[in-house]
């Protein structure tokens, strides 16, 4: 026999707090959602749900928890962060375009609404992670939003933003898929602020290779003998070409193969 | 230099220097097999030096021998070959084969090495004028081989009619006009051979010289090409993503340049010269690709957007 309708109320502070999370999964697991309600004000949610363990299949309904930032689909938990960035307001980031690559300051002025975007991270917890993996994916997407409130990292992701919206010409946003990628611009954060406000001295002789170090590598065309290389950064795509050389003496794709390569090696 | 050293009814033995032009041994080589002599690969080719007029020139003794009806003419075999280095070190490599299919055919070809270093004969501030943004370093400047060929049909010489005997005339000498027309205007192919890098074929060029004579009537224009205007640019570059992005039409040609489109990849090529393989098109309105600015002017000085638009129309609208 199915049980009586029962409410649970969810802080929204709650939620960021792994045990408390684990728990709502279990619950969640063996319950048919009956209705929810968000309380902006008193920043909590408000969830009508039937504890059925006969009924477990019933109980795949998808809705908000915290609006635009958490949901609940399918037994899991979807954290999303997201953040609009525009390089118009990250200095550093704005006088490397300016001083050191014209195509792409040409693009800015010409289109300078176009130049925003946005950077993206998410994690999905389910009911059956451990508790341990719930305590470290919600310990990676805090880290997230601590490089994000740091100026000097959004200097960094601005500029490789700007640089991968300028070639990929996509509004797509730039998806940070494995927060300890970051860890590292974060730790050298300042040794890659000096390279960007003095690129030359640092990257005139630099050379771009084609190794897996800097994150180069080959896709069909679809026309016969046509490979193209691609050029990733955080794992972004930023450019595709059938003629990398074509790019060799570009600063902007030297700054960003020059850091991914020298976080390869731990020592920038 | 081509000098007689013996001639008989059934062989014909020549001394060719090395600085006899490609198109008049290709001449030769034609006009002889029309008259029932050919050589017989490297068997009949060996190389000399000869002293004429008081000077030493290289080259080689080649016998021409009156073709036997019985033997099989109907296979594709190598006839003639000559490969030399010309005074500004390209390697020209002419080769004659006979060729069957159906009917009986020579097919003639040179294969053109350029030199490692084409300093002295690239017009570099041809290829500047294209890009702010892209360096010609020593890598991007290098031309690849060019292979191009032509065939004509030799129908049976001792059973033909006059109309097919002057048809034959003809067509051999089309060949050799224009065979003489790439001898002497080759060089102007290169800007756009390393142009053709930036499509990421970097492989030998193969073309006919059908081909190169178009690109030798458009020449004047190709030579006037420059960086071209914005509103050229932006034009040609939206059509190039009208054309990539449409489902209908895979490839288009209207007069010598072509658009086919493969997935989400648009190939262009003008002159049968691939100039741009591209899956984003619309940061070239910013980023200067060499090729894509070359064809954009081209396009622009020969006034064949109205021509695109038009072929793109009516061939979407045949096919909805």
């Amino acid at each position: 026999m199915p049980e009586e309708i029962r409410s649970i109320t969810i802080s929204w502070n709650d939620i960021y707090n792994p045990e408390k999370s684990y728990n709502l999964l279990k619950e969640l697991k063996w319950s048919t959602i009956c209705n929810t309600n968000i309380d902006q004000e008193n920043r909590e949610t408000i969830i009508d749900i039937i504890y059925d363990t006969s009924n477990y299949s019933n109980s795949q309904k998808s809705f908000e928890i915290i609006p635009n930032e958490v949901i609940y689909k399918d037994k899991c938990l979807i954290y999303k962060i997201s953040k609009k960035i525009s390089i118009l307001n990250h200095s550093d980031a704005l006088n490397f375009i300016l001083n050191n690559c014209s195509y792409i300051k040409d693009w800015i002025e010409a289109c300078p609404e176009q130049t925003s975007f946005d950077i993206f991270y998410d994690i999905t917890t389910s009911g059956s992670n451990s508790l341990g993996t719930i305590v470290d994916k919600l310990a990676d997407l805090n880290y997230f939003k601590s490089v994000i409130k740091n100026p000097l990292n959004l200097e960094i992701l601005a500029l490789a933003g700007t640089i991968k919206k300028f070639y990929q010409q996509t509004d797509e946003p730039f998806d940070i898929h494995d927060v300890r990628k970051l860890t590292k611009i974060d730790i050298f954060k300042d040794t890659i602020i000096d390279v960007m406000r003095n690129p030359k001295d640092k990257l005139e002789n630099y050379n771009m290779e084609k190794t897996s170090d800097v994150i180069i590598y080959s896709h069909s065309s679809g026309f016969r003998g046509i490979v193209f290389n691609t050029f990733n950064f955080l794992d972004n795509t930023i450019l595709e070409t059938p003629y990398f050389e074509m790019y060799s003496q570009n600063l902007d794709l030297k700054f960003l193969s020059s850091i991914t390569l020298s976080l390869t090696k731990s020592n920038f | 230099m081509i000098q007689i050293i013996s001639q008989t009814n059934l062989d014909t033995v020549l001394f060719i220097s090395d600085s006899a032009p490609t198109f008049q041994v290709a001449a030769l080589n034609l006009g002889l097999i029309q008259k029932g002599f050919i050589c017989n690969g490297n068997e009949s080719i060996m190389p000399s030096l000869r002293l004429i007029k008081g000077q030493y020139h290289q080259g080689i003794q080649v016998r021409f021998t009156k073709m036997d009806n019985r033997s099989s003419r109907y296979v594709t075999r190598s006839l003639f070959k000559r490969s030399i280095k010309n005074e500004i070190g390209e390697n020209v490599k002419l080769v004659i084969m006979n060729t069957y299919k159906g009917k009986s055919a020579a097919t003639i070809s040179i294969e053109l090495t350029p030199p490692d270093n084409i300093s002295t004969i690239l017009n570099e501030q041809y290829l500047n004028k294209f890009s702010n943004h892209v360096t010609f370093n020593e890598v991007i400047k290098k031309v690849p081989n060019i292979s191009i060929s032509s065939t004509i049909e030799m129908n049976n010489h001792t059973n033909i009619t006059d109309s097919e005997r002057a048809e034959l005339k003809n067509s051999t000498d089309t060949t050799v006009y224009r065979m003489k027309i790439f001898e002497e205007k080759h060089h102007e192919l290169y800007p756009l051979l390393i142009m053709k890098r930036f499509s990421g074929d970097t492989w030998n060029h193969t073309m006919t010289f059908a081909e190169f004579e178009r690109f030798d009537k458009y020449l004047h224009v190709i030579k006037d090409c420059s960086f071209p205007t914005n509103t050229a640019r932006r034009k040609f570059i939206e059509l190039c993503e009208i054309f990539r992005l449409n489902t209908i039409l895979k490839s288009i040609k209207v007069n010598n340049l072509e658009f086919t489109r493969q997935n989400n990849c648009l190939r262009i090529k003008l002159f049968g010269i691939t100039l741009a393989h591209e899956l984003k098109l619309k940061r070239f309105l910013y980023f200067d690709h060499p090729g894509i600015n070359f064809v954009a002017d081209f396009v622009d000085k020969t006034n064949m957007f109205s021509s695109i638009e038009a072929k793109i129309g009516k061939e979407v609208f045949i096919r909805i």
